[in-house]
């Protein structure tokens, strides 16, 4: 009972963060895209990734939401999860310019928090996915 | 099964809501420098505090806690 209610809890957690995100993306999508187009690494995907991320990340959440593809949604969480922070380990270390592409009020967090806030959630991910093979065994 | 996906959801709504509410909210910032400047977030963040985030560079007068960074 306990595994499944921690299920449940990470799920919403990671729905809620999906979402706010990529509607706070999609709603200010031309300042999102132009700030991905003055990422030094990502400058000449700009275009893709700034629909693909939104749309990618509110599908993983449809994922989570249901109890059949949610250990998928699980898997996809923490593989975008962890290429984020992945990134932004890669820009904070090797990038002499750091702009913002968050989205909402995720935008004022320093880059440190940011990785802070995002490996949280990636362990947070990780038990996710432990207990929901745990439970489907 | 329903209740799971009923937590979730309300997760999705609250998330929806959130997202819409804050969306566009034009409220003052004071200025590192202390001046003090009218317009959304992202306006702030790219007009005046364009690049890394390392130190603050505007306080959002209306709730004191909402922070940009700057280089």
């Amino acid at each position: 009972m306990l595994t499944k209610r921690l299920i449940e809890f990470i799920s919403a957690l990671l729905v809620f963060l999906f979402i706010y995100t990529s509607i706070s993306k999609l709603l200010d999508y031309s300042l999102f895209n132009r700030q991905l187009s003055q990422s030094p690494f990502i400058t000449q995907y700009a275009n893709i990734i700034s629909w693909v991320l939104p749309l990618g990340e509110l599908a993983i959440a449809g994922l989570l939401l249901a109890n059949k593809t949610r250990l998928f949604g699980l898997y996809c969480a923490f593989f975008l999860l962890s290429l984020f922070t992945f990134y932004l380990t890669a820009m904070l270390r090797y990038s002499p310019y750091i702009p913002c592409s968050c989205g909402g009020v995720l935008q004022h967090l320093s880059w440190q928090a940011h990785i802070i806030f995002n490996s949280a959630f990636v362990i947070l991910t990780t038990i996710g996915v432990l207990l929901q093979v745990k439970k489907s065994q | 099964m329903k209740k799971t996906l009923s937590i979730t959801f309300i997760a999705a709504l609250l998330a929806v809501g959130t997202a819409l509410a804050s969306h566009k909210r034009v409220t003052t910032w004071v200025l590192w420098e202390g001046s003090t400047r009218t317009g959304i977030a992202a306006d702030i963040k790219n007009i005046y505090c364009n690049g890394a985030n390392n130190q603050v560079c505007a306080v959002n007068l209306d709730n004191g806690y909402e922070i940009v960074y700057r280089p």
